[in-house]
C-alpha cells in the first residue's frame, strides 16, 4: 500500500471513528480469532504527521525517516500448532508521508515450543526482538506520545563501520540515509561500493525495531519474567544479511516486588559492525534498568541504558576507541476520564568520551514532549503533542519545537 | 340457628375464593418462554499477547431477550452483579442485567486490571487496581457496554443493561429460561458475542411454556 493511500486510510477510520460512533463500533474490539480458536489476529494502522517539515535530525527513524511524519501497518497473526507448539509474527510495513519509499520489516517471524506445557518456559526461533528493557513502548498504542523515547530512536554520530560523523555546529540537516532493500544497516565491510555519507545518522542506542535472527528463551510467572536470546547483530544494529555480523548475547530479568511496580534489569554484548578497512570486529556493551509503576489513573515509567562501544581510532594505527552513551527517559500517564489521558516524556542522551580519551564525538541531546491522546472509542486512538529538542551543537541543528498529530486503529 | 353454620360456611368459602382468586388468575394467566440457543462455532478467549496456546476452553454465554418486551421500567428489580478478573479474563464474560444494578469487579489476580467501557450507554474507567479489591460500577442506561482491561488488550466483556425484565442468559447447556411472560405475541433475539444474533416470533399462551430455540453462529 502507497503511503499516502495508507495515510488516507488511517486519517479516514481516525475521522470516522470521531465522527460516527456507529461505524467504529463495528470495527473489531479484540484479536480477531481464527482456525477455531487456535489462531488470532492483531494488527494497526497509524499515521502522523508533524510541523516543521522532514526532521531526519532529532527524530531520524529505521530508514532516515522521520518518525513523526510516518505511516505504519502491522499485522500480527499467531497460530498455536499444537499444545506445546506455536507460530507467531509482528510484520510491520512503514512509509513517509514525505516521499513513497515503503519499507517492510518482520519485528517477529518465530516458530516456539513450550516443552513443558503452559506459561511458565518457552523457546522460539526466528526472526525475533532481543529482550532489553521496556522495549515495546516505542509501538503504536504502547507509545504514550507521537516521538519516541531517545533510547530507542535518537540516532548518534557513530556509523557502522566505527566512524562518526563529523561535528558540523549549525549545519546543514543531514540528509535521508541513504537505504536500500538490506534488512538492517549493512557494515561496509560486505560491499566496498556502499559508502556513507558521514553527515547522516548513525546508530541509536537501542534499535528494538529491527530483526534479529536467532533463538530466544523465556521463562516465569506473575511474579518474576525472565529472557534470553542469542541473535545475531547488536542491540544498536540488528544485522541478519549481512556476514559480517557476529553474535549477540541478551537478557533481562524482571520482577514485580509488589502489585504495581515492575522493575527490571537488561545486559547485551555483540557486534555491531566492523573496520572498513582493516575488518577489525567491533563490538558494544550495554546494560539497562527499568522501572514501571502504576495505580489508579497513574502510570510513570523510567529507563536508563549505558553503552559502551568499540569505535575506529581517530589515527589510523591506533587502537580501538570507545565511545560511551548513557541514555535516560521518563515517561507518566494520567488517566483524566474514560477514553482520554495526558502523557510526558523527558529524556536525555550524554554522549560522553570513554576508556581514557577525553574526545567529544557527539553532543548531549535533551527532549521534553508533552500530548494527549484521545479515543472515542476503543481501536481509534488519536494523540497529539508539542515536542521539544535541543542539542548543543553537533551535525545538525540545536534546536527544535514541533507539533505532532497522529490517528491509530487497532485490534 | 341451623341455617347460620351453612350461610357462614358459604360465607367464608366464598371470601377464601375470592382471595385466592386473583392469585390463580394470575398463576393461569402467565406463561414462560424457554429452549435452547445451539452455537456451531463457539469462540474461545484470545491468548495472552504474543503467547498463543491452546487454553482450556472458557464458557462464552449467549443471551435471550424480548425485543417487544410487553411493559418496561416495571418491577424491575435493581440488585447487585459482579464480574470477577481472573486468569487475565473477565468471568463471566457476558453478564445480563436491569437498569440500576451496581456490578461489582473484583480483581482475583496477582497483577494490576483494569476496567473500563468507551460504550454510549456507560462510560467509565476504574483505573489500576490491586489483587484482593473491588470497584463498583453502576449501570443505569439500557443498551450493550463492552468492557476492557487496558493492561490486557485480548481481555473484554460485554454487558447487557435491559429496561425490563424479558432477557435471560444461557446455562452451560446453552438454556434459557424467561418466566412470568403475559400471553401474546413477542419478538425475541438471541445474542451471541456480537458475532451472530437471530430473531424469532413467539406466541405465549396463558400457563404454559413456549418453546424456542435458536442456531447461532
Ligand atoms: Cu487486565
Amino acid at each position: 500500500m502507497p503511503p499516502l493511500l495508507a495515510l488516507a486510510a488511517a486519517l479516514f477510520c481516525g475521522l470516522a471513528g470521531l465522527a460516527c460512533p456507529a461505524a467504529a463500533q463495528g470495527l473489531p474490539q479484540a484479536p480477531i480469532t481464527w482456525l477455531g480458536g487456535r489462531g488470532f489476529l492483531s494488527g494497526s494502522v497509524s499515521a502522523a504527521t508533524a510541523s516543521g517539515g522532514t526532521d531526519t535530525s532529532f527524530n531520524s527513524g529505521d530508514y532516515g525517516q522521520d518518525t513523526m511524519r510516518l505511516v505504519e501497518v502491522t499485522l500480527a497473526p499467531s497460530i498455536a500448532l499444537h499444545d506445546a507448539a506455536f507460530l507467531s509474527a509482528d510484520l510491520r510495513a512503514a512509509g513517509s508521508v514525505d516521499h513513497s519509499d515503503w519499507y517492510f520489516r518482520p519485528a517477529r517471524l518465530v516458530i516456539g515450543v513450550r516443552p513443558f506445557g503452559g506459561r511458565a518456559f518457552s523457546v522460539s526461533a526466528g526472526l525475533l526482538q532481543t529482550p532489553f528493557g521496556q522495549a515495546g513502548r516505542g509501538y503504536g498504542r504502547e507509545n504514550l506520545l507521537v516521538g519516541l523515547p531517545l533510547i530507542y530512536q535518537y540516532r548518534t554520530a557513530l556509523q557502522p563501520d566505527g566512524s562518526r560523523g563529523p561535528l558540523v555546529p549549525g549545519g546543514e540537516d543531514p540528509k535521508p540515509y541513504p537505504y536500500s532493500d538490506y534488512g538492517g544497516y549493512a557494515a561496509p565491510a560486505v560491499s566496498d561500493s556502499y559508502s556513507y555519507s558521514y553527515a547522516t545518522p548513525g546508530l541509536p542506542l537501542v534499535d528494538t525495531r529491527g530483526w534479529n535472527a536467532g533463538v530466544r528463551f523465556d521463562a516465569g510467572g506473575d511474579r518474576l519474567q525472565a529472557a534470553a536470546a542469542l541473535v545475531r547483530g547488536s542491540l544498536s544494529n540488528p544485522l541478519n544479511r549481512d556476514d559480517a555480523a557476529g553474535w549477540q548475547a541478551a537478557g533481562r530479568v524482571a520482577g514485580q516486588p509488589v502489585v504495581g511496580l515492575v522493575v527490571g534489569v537488561s545486559a547485551a554484548r555483540g557486534r555491531y559492525g566492523r573496520i572498513a578497512r582493516s575488518g577489525a570486529p567491533l563490538h558494544e556493551t550495554v546494560l539497562g534498568a527499568d522501572v514501571e509503576v502504576s495505580r489508579g489513573y497513574w502510570l510513570v515509567r523510567g529507563e536508563v541504558v549505558h553503552s559502551r562501544r568499540d569505535a575506529a581510532p581517530t589515527i589510523v594505527t591506533s587502537p580501538l576507541e570507545t565511545l560511551a552513551v548513557t541514555g535516560l527517559d521518563v515517561e507518566g500517564r494520567y488517566r483524566v476520564a474514560a477514553g482520554l489521558y495526558l502523557a510526558g516524556r523527558v529524556g536525555r542522551l550524554r554522549l560522553g568520551g570513554a576508556g581514557g580519551t577525553s574526545l567529544a564525538w557527539d553532543t548531549d541531546v535533551t527532549r521534553f514532549e508533552g500530548g494527549v491522546g484521545w479515543s472515542l472509542t476503543r481501536p481509534v486512538l488519536v494523540k497529539a503533542s508539542y515536542q521539544y529538542n535541543r542539542r548543543p551543537g553537533g551535525t545538525a541543528r540545536e534546536q527544535l519545537h514541533r507539533v505532532a498529530l497522529q490517528a491509530l486503529v487497532w485490534f | 340457628m341451623r341455617a347460620t353454620l351453612p350461610f357462614t360456611a358459604i360465607v367464608f368459602a366464598a371470601l377464601t375464593a375470592a382471595a385466592a382468586l386473583p392469585a390463580m388468575n394470575g398463576q393461569a394467566e402467565l406463561g414462560w418462554v424457554q429452549g435452547e440457543v445451539a452455537i456451531r462455532s463457539p469462540l474461545v478467549a484470545p491468548p495472552i499477547e504474543g503467547q498463543p496456546q491452546a487454553r482450556p476452553r472458557e464458557h462464552r454465554r449467549a443471551v435471550v431477550f424480548f425485543d417487544t418486551p410487553p411493559h418496561r421500567n416495571d418491577g424491575l428489580v435493581s440488585g447487585r452483579a459482579e464480574m470477577r478478573q481472573r486468569d487475565a479474563t473477565f468471568d463471566p464474560h457476558l453478564l445480563a442485567i436491569t437498569a440500576g444494578t451496581t456490578v461489582a469487579f473484583p480483581n482475583d489476580d496477582r497483577t494490576y486490571h483494569n476496567v473500563f467501557s468507551l460504550s454510549k450507554p456507560r462510560r467509565f474507567d476504574l483505573g489500576r487496581y490491586a489483587a484482593g479489591r473491588s470497584k463498583d460500577m453502576r449501570f443505569e442506561r439500557p443498551g450493550l457496554v463492552r468492557a476492557f482491561c487496558d493492561i490486557h488488550a485480548h481481555m473484554n466483556a460485554f454487558i447487557h443493561v435491559f429496561d425490563h425484565r424479558f432477557y435471560a442468559a444461557t446455562t452451560e447447556r446453552g438454556r434459557y429460561r424467561i418466566d412470568r411472560v403475559p400471553p401474546g405475541t413477542y419478538r425475541v433475539t438471541a445474542w451471541y458475542e456480537g458475532v451472530d444474533q437471530q430473531t424469532r416470533e413467539v406466541v405465549v399462551h396463558p400457563g404454559a411454556a413456549a418453546e424456542l430455540d435458536f442456531v447461532l453462529h
